[in-house]
């Protein structure tokens, strides 16, 4: 016996509040997005001025991955608005002010808190993956370094 | 002794690196904040200064291990021990390795700024694998021991920084222009804000590690709680990395979610805050969803990880401390993925003071818990500085940070 039974009465009771403090404090429910609800997306465009009232996630991220050396020539412009101001945004450069639509319409994807294995899981996914990996080689290659440098020992012992 | 005296030189460079640690956090969420605006000059000037810092400071490292090497390695070595005569080579060479370790850092995490975390991968496995060939031939072959491990593990670094250097010039994320000009002041501010934030974070961690150390040493003379903490924080690593990963994907993907983009092709708009947010709360569904597989695998592999050890009063006195251990993944995940969106949205004091305000928790746990239920009050104290992060983070999302909602 490792622990009395009053102590894991107590063990018992701290894994419970654990939990229950995990699901409190940080699973929030988001009351951005609603299932049900259709989200308005608005460009005004009118002189320079674009009103915006509602903003998407972006689910695809603006990676350099492959844009880098194809930035300058235009191709996949995307410009960069100033976000001091939350609703109301001014002053956008020539190029965003060339914007075609004048109003857009969206219908939001379901968004939910929880992984869906949707598009912006996806791509999470993708950025986290090579990462996990990169962490795990250093212990890995540490281990190695450690398996010949016992070996060596070894060696050393044997002869 | 031989590895032994590998480990204490490794130990020794590890905690000078740790100094730098801060640069890499930073740089990525400038380097994401610029590649989202397409903000190209800020992305180079972000990469460029953190190079600048990093070489005097790697500078000033490399030369007191290759000056001092007795003096730093008696920090971790007593006087006369066997294996300082191991240790000191593989030092000096290791020390070499400084500037190149901080290019390949600094070069990360300007590449995870870009949202391009498979270039560094590749980077990594290569270099890595040359490490893991080079070893016996230099070791065996060339009959040069631990020195040769040193050398393996230096060139491997060097082949690193190279790689690195030349793909961010590929790239133009840097310009030598502007590596090699004076830096400015108003450019450094950034980087030397945030760095200086995160280091009063890494010195309240480091505090608390040092603590936990002490007062599971000071538990038994036998060596059985340290051996048995030993194994606990085993089953702890196992899904450790996979939280930390995460951490640094919120770190990089927030801040490029932050900006607000106008997609031409589409004439939609992308980001912002509300944007960010969603995301957030994604990333922290995903936390908590894998902090539950991950504490339950660490669960599920406990008798197999505590056949590592051969002493069964060590496998029993691991139990509480690994199942405790298990458990905590549940809020590692949140706390893990809150602080990188803390990092990410710049929050750096924040995230600060509340490893601070946890720090001071788990001291004052770690007097009291082990005295009443011994290694086992350990690992409670572990979770007493978990909440408190937890609740920094809630605090951050809920509250005061830049993401809460009466701040959207």
């Amino acid at each position: 016996m490792i622990i009395s039974f009053s102590r894991r009465i107590a063990m018992l009771f701290y894994f419970i509040l654990t939990i229950s403090l995990c699901s409190s404090f940080a699973i929030h429910n988001q009351p951005l997005q609603h299932t049900s609800q259709r989200r308005r997306i608005v460009l005004q465009n009118n002189n320079d001025n674009i009103n915006i009232n509602q903003s998407v996630p972006s689910v695809l991220f603006s990676s350099s991955d492959d844009n880098n050396d194809s930035s300058d020539n235009g191709d996949n412009i995307v410009d960069a608005i100033n976000h001091d101001k939350d609703i109301t945004i001014k002053n956008t450069s020539a190029k965003s002010s060339s914007i075609s639509s004048s109003v857009a319409t969206v219908e939001d994807e379901k968004l939910s808190i929880w992984p869906q294995n949707d598009e912006l899981d996806k791509r999470m996914m993708k950025i986290a993956l090579p990462c996990i990996a990169n962490f795990a080689i250093n212990p890995l290659i540490g281990a190695v370094d450690l398996f010949w440098v016992n070996r060596s020992k070894c060696l050393k012992m044997c002869i | 002794m031989a590895v032994a005296g590998q480990a204490a030189a490794n130990q020794v460079f590890s905690s000078a690196f740790w100094i730098v640690s801060v640069l890499p956090s930073v740089t990525a969420t400038l380097v994401s904040k610029a590649n989202a605006s397409g903000d190209q000059e800020e992305l180079q000037d972000a990469v460029s200064q953190a190079l600048i810092v990093g070489f005097y400071i790697s500078l000033v490292g490399s030369a007191l291990m290759l000056l001092y090497p007795q003096k730093i390695l008696s920090s971790v070595l007593k006087d006369g021990a066997p294996a300082m005569k191991f240790a000191k080579p593989y030092l000096f060479i290791r020390s070499f390795a400084f500037l190149p370790s901080l290019i390949s850092l600094i070069g990360f995490s300007a590449f995870r700024g870009t949202l391009d975390t498979k270039t560094p991968l590749k980077i990594s496995a290569i270099s890595n694998i040359f490490n893991a060939v080079l070893d016996p031939i230099l070791m065996f072959t060339c009959s040069l021991g631990v020195t040769g491990a040193a050398i393996a593990t230096l060139a491997a670094e060097v082949i690193s920084a190279a790689s690195f250097l030349a793909l961010m010039l590929k790239r133009r994320m840097i310009r030598w222009s502007k590596i090699l000009s004076l830096p400015q002041w108003s450019k450094l501010k950034p980087l030397l804000q945030g760095g200086a934030a995160l280091q009063l974070r890494n010195v309240a961690l480091n505090l608390t590690f040092l603590m936990v150390a002490r007062v599971t040493q000071s538990l038994d003379d036998t060596g059985v709680a340290a051996a048995a903490h030993a194994l606990a924080i085993q089953v702890f690593q196992v899904g450790g990395i996979v939280l930390l990963a995460l951490s640094v994907v919120a770190q990089t993907v927030v801040p490029n979610e932050l900006i607000e983009q106008v997609d031409k092709s589409t004439g939609k708009l992308r980001g912002g805050k509300r944007a960010a947010k969603t995301v957030v709360n994604r990333l922290m569904s995903w936390g908590f969803v894998l902090g539950c597989l991950l504490g339950s695998l660490q669960l599920l592999m406990l008798p197999l990880l505590q056949q590592s050890s051969p002493l069964l009063e060590v496998r029993q006195a691991a139990v509480i401390p690994s199942i405790l251990a298990s458990v905590y993944q549940i809020m590692n995940g949140l706390v893990f993925i809150g602080e990188g969106v803390m990092i990410g949205t710049g929050n750096f004091m924040q995230l600060s003071i509340g490893t601070v305000v946890s720090t001071i928790a788990s001291i004052i746990s770690l007097n009291t818990l082990p005295k009443m239920f011994g290694l086992t009050g350990v690992w409670m104290s572990f979770g007493v500085f978990n909440v408190f992060r937890l609740a920094s983070v809630w605090i951050h999302q809920t509250k005061n940070g830049p993401l809460a909602e009466r701040n959207l």
